[in-house]
C-alpha cells in the first residue's frame, strides 16, 4: 500500500508493454490484459483517494531519491521526483481510472469492428495514455508533469489517427495544436525554473509571490494547458478528434483527457501560484472564468445546430469544459468543489453518451430514430445521461450546476451565473434533438397491428440490444450518474470542499 | 404517525408506479394497482388535512440535498389542501382513464399509467415542500414526468407540442433555479415561511430582478400570458392527461408556486412595498380577458377549454396578487373550484370523443339527445365557471371581487365581470345547441360508457356540494382561509 502511488502508474504501463510484446496478434488477450490492468488501476486509485481523504496527502519519492539527496546550500529542496496524492489529484485520478476501465470493457466489439487487426495496438497505446494521465494526476514535479503530459498526448495522437482516412487528418491537427500547447507549457515551466531554481511543486508554491517572472510563467502555462484542455477558443482540435476517430477511441478519450488537463491547470492555479494567480499582475482567474463563460454559450450553441452525433457531443464538451473553467476561474473553495464535481459528472455523462453513440452505430442524429424500440436499455441510459446534461435533479449534472451557480452568485459574479444559465438553455436545445430522435419511430414506419389488450401498436422492430460487454459499462455509468447525484452533498462536503487546501 | 404521513403520501404513487411496470402484461392487475395507489394516496391526504386542521405538526426531514437544504416535507394548510385535491381527483381520473384508454384503444398504456403515477409523486412532493430546494426538485420532476404523457401519441404534432412544453418549462426551471440560489445568498436560508424570508434591506433593483426570475420560473406552469402557449398545444395529449394534469395538477402546481413566492418567500408586506404584486396583477387581469376572448374563437373543444383554463388560472393568480387575506384565500380556493369544474368539462370532452369521435364544437349540435347525462354535467360545470352561486365557482368570484373593490382596482373588477360574461358566451351555446338543436347523427340515445360517465357525474356533483358547503367533507375552505390569514399577518 505504501507503494500505491507508483503502482498506480506501473499497472497500465506494464500492461501496455506486455501487450506490445506478447499479444500484438491476439486481440482477445490484449483486451483481457488491458481491462485487468485498468481495473486494478481504478481499484488502487479509490484506495488511495479514501486514504488521502482520511489521513491527508500521501507523498512518495520515486526510487527513494531525495531522502538524503543533495540540497543546494541554504534551500531545503528535493532533487528527486516526488509523487503527491492529495484530494484534488486523487479524486480526478479515481474518476479517470474508473472511466478508463469502463471504456476498456465497452470497447470490445467496437475495436473488433472498426480496428480489426490493429486492436492490440489500440489497447497498448490506450494503456500508455492512461499511464500518462494518471501520472499527471499524482506527480509533484512540474517537469515530470510535462513528461506524463507528453506520454498521454502522443498516445492520444496515435489513438485518434488509428482509424485511417479522415482520422489521420484529425490526428495531425490534434498533434500540431497539442504540441503547441505542450511547448507553451514547457516554456512556462522553464520560466518557473529560472525564477526559483526548483521544479518541485511543493517548493515552488512558496517562492512565486511578487516575483517579476510569475505573470509570464502563468501566461504560458494557462495558454498551454488551456489548449490541452480545450477551453474556448483553444478548442479547435476537439471536434474533429472526437468525430473522426474510431468509436472506441472517442469513448476512451472524451471522458478523461480534457479532465486531467483541467486538473493540471487547477494544480498550477491553486497549489503552485495560489493567490498570485488571482490577485497578481495577471488576473488569470478572471481570464479563465470568462473564457469558460463564453465556451459554455458557444459550445452549446454550435452543438445545437449539428447533425452529426459525435460532432454534437464534441461541441457539447466544449461547453461543459467551459463550466469547469468558470469554476476554476472563480477560485473560491465552493467553485473549486463545483469544478471537480463537474469533472466527475461530465466524465460520466459524456462517457455514457459516447457509449450510446458507438453501440447504436448512429453517425447522424437521425440514425438514432427507433432507438427506444431497437435498444430499450440503451435508450433509457441515453435519457438518463441527457437529463443529467440538462440539469434535471436529482441527477449528477444538476448538482454541479447548482454549486457552480451558488459559487458565481456568492462571488458576486452575476454575469458568470447568467452565462452558465445561458449555456444550459442552449444545452436543452441539443439534448432535445437527441431525445426526440430516440423517441420517434424510424422514417419508414411499418404497418400497424393490434395487440390483445386493445391497444394499437406498430410491428415491433427487431430488438438488437448491445451485447453484455457493451451494455454493462453503459448501465453502470448511468447508474453512477444517479447515485453520484444523490450523494453529491456528501461528496462535496466531505471530500471536495477542502480539496485545494 | 404524523411523521409517516408525508412519506406515505409519496410512497403510494411510487409503489403504484412500480406495480404498474411490474404488471405491464396484465392490464386488469395493472389498472387495479393504479386505483389502489390513488385510493391510498387520497386517504392519506385526507388524514393529513384533518391533522393539519387540528393543528398537529405533520413533517419529516430526510437526507441533505445540498448544504443548508435537506429534503424536508411539511404539510401546512395550503399544501395539505392541494395534496388532497390532487390525490382525490387522481383517484377519479384513474377510473376515467381506464374507460378512455380502453375505449379509444390507445397504445402504450403501461407507459401512460406509469408516468401518470410519477406525476402524482411529483405533485405530492411539491405540495409538502418545506424549503425551496425540495420544491425545486419535485417541480422539475413534474416537468419531466409530464413530457411522456404530452407526447403519448408520438405523432409529429405531439412531439412538437412536447418540445414546446419542455422548452418553456425547462427554461422556467433554470430561472427558478437562479432565483432560489440568489434567495439563499440574500436571506441565508431556503426555508418557506409565511410572511416571507427576505430581509427588508435589499436594494429595490435586486428585488425586482429576483421577483422577475421567480415569477418567470412559476408563471409558465400557471399559464400567465405571454408564457401560456404551451398549454393549448399540449391538448394533443390524451384527454385524461388534459383533465388531470393540465386542468388540475401541473397548472395548479404553477399557481401553487406563485402562492409560495408571494406569501412564503417575499411576503405581502415586501411585495406591496415593492409594487411587484401590482405588476403581476396586471398580467393576470390581462390574461383573464384575453384568454376568454381567444376561447370564443376556438372550434376545437379541448383548445377552447385550454384557453378557458388559462383565464381561470389567472383568477387564482390575481387573487394572490391582491395581497388581502380574503382575495388570497379566494384565489387559493379557486384552485379546487376551477379544478373540479374544468375536470368535468374535460371528462365530457373525452367522453364525447370516445363515443362519437367528435372534437369540434360545431359538430355537437343535438348531442344532448344522444348523451344527456354527459351534457347535463357539462352544463353544470359551465354554470359554475360563469360564477353562479351556489356552485363552487362563486366563492372565488365573490372574494376576488371583494378584493378588487377593497383595493380600489376598478379595472380588475371590470375584467372579472367581463370574463364572467365571456365564460357564458363560450360555454353556454355548446350546451344550448346540444339540447335545443337536433341532428341526425345524434338521434339515438347512447351515452358514454359507465367508466367515463360515473367520474364526470361525480365531479359535477362535487361542484355543487362543495359550492354549497366548502367545509362539508373536509375543512378545505378553512385551511386556505387560515393559510391566507397566516401569510398576511
Amino acid at each position: 500500500m505504501e507503494h500505491a502511488p507508483v503502482l498506480l502508474l506501473l499497472a497500465p504501463l506494464a500492461a501496455s508493454i506486455l501487450i506490445a510484446v506478447l499479444a500484438m496478434r491476439r486481440t482477445g488477450v490484449a483486451y483481457a490484459v488491458a481491462t485487468t490492468a485498468t481495473a486494478a488501476a481504478a481499484a488502487l486509485s479509490w484506495a488511495l483517494l479514501l486514504r488521502v481523504v482520511e489521513h491527508g496527502p500521501v507523498t512518495y519519492l520515486v526510487a527513494g531519491w531525495g531522502e538524503t539527496g543533495a540540497h543546494p546550500p541554504g534551500l531545503d529542496l528535493n532533487i528527486g521526483i516526488e509523487l503527491v496524492v492529495d484530494v484534488m489529484g486523487g479524486f480526478v485520478a479515481a474518476v479517470v481510472a474508473t472511466m478508463a476501465a469502463m471504456s476498456m470493457v465497452w470497447s470490445r466489439h467496437s475495436v473488433l469492428e472498426e480496428l480489426g487487426d490493429r486492436g492490440p495496438t489500440f489497447y497498448a497505446v490506450a494503456c500508455l495514455a492512461l499511464t500518462g494521465l494518471l501520472g499527471m494526476c499524482v506527480t509533484g514535479d512540474a517537469f515530470n508533469l510535462f513528461v506524463f503530459l507528453e506520454v498521454a498526448s502522443l498516445a492520444g495522437y496515435a489513438l485518434v489517427g488509428s482509424g485511417g482516412g479522415r482520422s489521420q487528418l484529425a490526428a495531425f491537427r490534434y498533434l500540431i495544436l497539442g504540441a503547441t500547447g505542450a511547448s507553451l507549457y514547457l516554456l512556462g515551466v522553464g520560466y518557473l525554473y529560472a525564477a526559483t531554481g526548483t521544479l518541485n511543486m511543493g517548493d515552488l508554491a512558496g517562492l512565486l509571490t511578487d516575483h517579476p517572472l510569475t505573470p509570464v510563467a502563468l501566461a504560458f502555462i494557462i495558454s498551454g494547458l488551456g489548449l490541452k484542455m480545450g477551453l474556448f477558443p483553444l478548442h479547435a482540435w476537439m471536434p474533429d478528434a472526437y468525430t473522426c476517430s474510431p468509436s472506441a477511441v472517442a469513448a476512451f478519450i472524451a471522458p478523461v483527457f480534457t479532465k486531467v488537463m483541467a486538473l493540471a491547470l487547477m494544480r498550477f492555479l491553486f497549489t503552485i501560484f495560489g493567490v498570485e494567480a488571482f490577485e497578481g499582475a495577471l488576473p488569470a482567474g478572471q481570464i479563465i472564468a470568462w473564457m469558460g463563460a463564453i465556451a459554455a454559450i458557444v459550445g452549446a450553441g454550435v452543438a445545437a445546430v449539428q447533425s452529426d452525433l459525435r460532432r454534437l457531443l464534441a461541441w457539447s464538451s466544449v461547453g461543459q469544459i467551459g463550466y469547469i473553467g468558470v469554476g476554476i476561474g472563480i477560485g473560491s473553495p465552493l467553485a473549486i468543489a463545483a469544478a471537480l464535481l463537474h469533472v466527475m459528472n461530465h466524465s460520466l455523462m459524456k462517457g455514457a453518451l459516447f457509449y450510446v453513440a458507438g453501440s447504436s452505430r448512429a453517425r447522424r442524429i437521425s440514425e438514432l430514430r427507433g432507438l427506444s424500440r431497437r435498444m430499450p436499455v440503451t435508450a433509457v441510459c441515453l435519457v438518463i445521461a441527457a437529463a443529467s446534461l440538462v440539469g434535471v435533479p436529482p441527477l449528477g449534472g444538476f448538482f454541479s450546476k447548482w454549486y457552480l451557480l451558488q459559487a458565481a452568485i456568492g462571488a458576486s459574479q452575476p454575469w458568470l451565473a447568467a452565462a452558465v444559465i445561458g449555456g444550459s438553455l442552449l444545452a436543452i436545445a441539443y439534448v432535445f434533438r437527441i431525445l426526440e430522435a430516440a423517441l420517434l419511430a424510424p422514417e419508414k414506419a411499418p404497418a400497424t397491428a393490434t395487440t390483445s389488450s386493445g391497444g394499437a401498436v406498430s410491428a415491433p422492430l427487431p430488438r438488437t440490444e448491445s451485447p453484455p460487454s457493451s451494455l454493462a459499462p453503459l448501465v453502470v455509468v448511468s447508474g453512477l450518474i444517479i447515485v453520484t447525484g444523490l450523494l453529491s452533498h456528501l461528496i462535496v462536503t466531505r471530500w471536495l470542499l477542502g480539496a485545494a487546501g | 404517525m404524523n411523521a409517516l404521513l408525508p412519506l406515505l403520501l409519496l410512497a403510494a404513487p411510487l409503489a403504484g408506479a412500480l406495480w404498474i411496470v411490474a404488471f405491464a402484461r396484465r392490464p386488469n392487475l395493472r389498472e387495479a394497482g393504479s386505483l389502489l395507489a390513488a385510493g391510498v394516496m387520497a386517504v392519506v391526504a385526507g388524514l393529513i388535512v384533518t391533522r393539519v386542521a387540528a393543528g398537529d405538526s405533520v413533517e419529516v426531514v430526510l437526507l441533505d440535498l445540498v448544504p443548508g437544504a435537506p429534503l424536508h416535507l411539511r404539510a401546512d394548510g395550503l399544501g395539505a389542501f392541494f395534496a388532497f385535491m390532487a390525490s382525490g381527483l387522481w383517484a377519479i381520473t384513474t377510473v376515467y382513464s381506464i374507460g378512455y384508454m380502453r375505449g379509444a384503444r390507445e397504445h402504450a398504456q403501461t407507459r401512460y399509467y406509469f408516468w401518470f403515477a410519477v406525476c402524482l409523486l411529483a405533485v405530492a412532493g411539491l405540495t409538502l415542500s418545506a424549503n425551496l430546494v425540495t420544491f425545486f426538485v419535485f417541480y422539475e420532476l413534474l416537468t419531466v414526468a409530464t413530457y411522456p404523457l404530452v407526447v403519448h401519441k408520438q405523432s409529429a404534432e405531439a412531439i412538437r407540442a412536447g418540445r414546446k412544453y419542455l422548452a418553456y418549462a425547462l427554461t422556467a426551471g433554470l430561472l427558478l433555479l437562479a432565483a432560489i440560489i440568489w434567495t439563499h445568498e440574500l436571506a441565508g436560508e431556503f426555508a418557506l415561511r409565511p410572511g416571507g424570508i427576505l430581509p427588508p434591506d435589499i436594494p429595490r433593483g435586486s428585488l425586482w430582478a429576483l421577483f422577475g426570475l421567480f415569477i418567470g420560473g412559476v408563471a409558465v406552469k400557471a399559464g400567465v400570458m405571454p408564457l401560456h402557449s404551451w398549454l393549448p398545444s399540449a391538448m394533443v395529449a390524451p384527454t385524461p392527461v388534459s383533465a388531470l394534469l393540465h386542468a388540475v395538477a401541473v397548472v395548479k402546481a404553477g399557481v401553487f408556486g406563485v402562492a409560495r413566492v408571494v406569501g412564503w418567500v417575499f411576503g405581502p408586506t415586501l411585495l406591496a412595498d415593492l409594487g411587484g404584486a401590482e405588476v403581476l396583477a396586471w398580467f393576470a387581469a390581462s390574461t383573464i380577458v384575453l384568454s376568454s376572448l381567444i376561447a370564443l374563437l376556438q372550434d376545437n373543444l379541448k383548445r377552447r377549454l385550454a384557453f378557458s383554463t388559462i383565464g381561470q388560472l389567472s383568477y387564482c393568480v390575481l387573487g394572490l396578487a391582491l395581497l388581502t387575506p380574503e382575495a388570497m384565500a379566494g384565489g387559493m380556493f379557486h384552485m379546487l373550484g376551477h379544478g373540479l369544474m374544468k375536470i368535468t368539462l374535460f371528462f365530457c370532452a373525452g367522453a364525447i370523443y370516445v363515443t362519437t369521435k367528435k372534437t369540434r364544437v360545431s359538430q355537437l349540435d343535438g348531442i344532448g339527445r344522444q348523451m344527456p347525462y354527459t351534457m347535463i354535467a357539462f352544463g353544470v360545470a359551465a354554470v359554475g365557471l360563469a360564477g353562479f352561486p351556489p356552485l363552487v365557482g362563486f366563492t372565488a368570484k365573490w372574494f376576488l371581487l371583494e378584493g378588487t373593490t377593497a383595493t380600489g382596482h376598478t379595472a380588475f373588477s371590470v375584467a372579472l365581470v367581463l370574463s364572467g360574461v365571456l365564460n357564458i358566451a363560450y360555454l353556454f351555446p355548446i350546451v344550448l345547441r346540444a339540447f335545443f338543436r337536433s341532428s341526425p347523427d345524434h338521434a339515438e340515445r347512447a351515452d358514454a360508457r359507465p367508466a367515463l360517465l360515473a367520474p364526470l357525474l361525480v365531479t359535477a356533483a362535487l361542484t355543487i356540494v362543495i359550492g354549497l358547503a366548502p367545509d362539508a367533507l373536509l375543512p378545505l375552505w378553512s385551511l386556505v382561509a387560515e393559510a391566507a390569514a397566516e401569510v398576511t399577518r
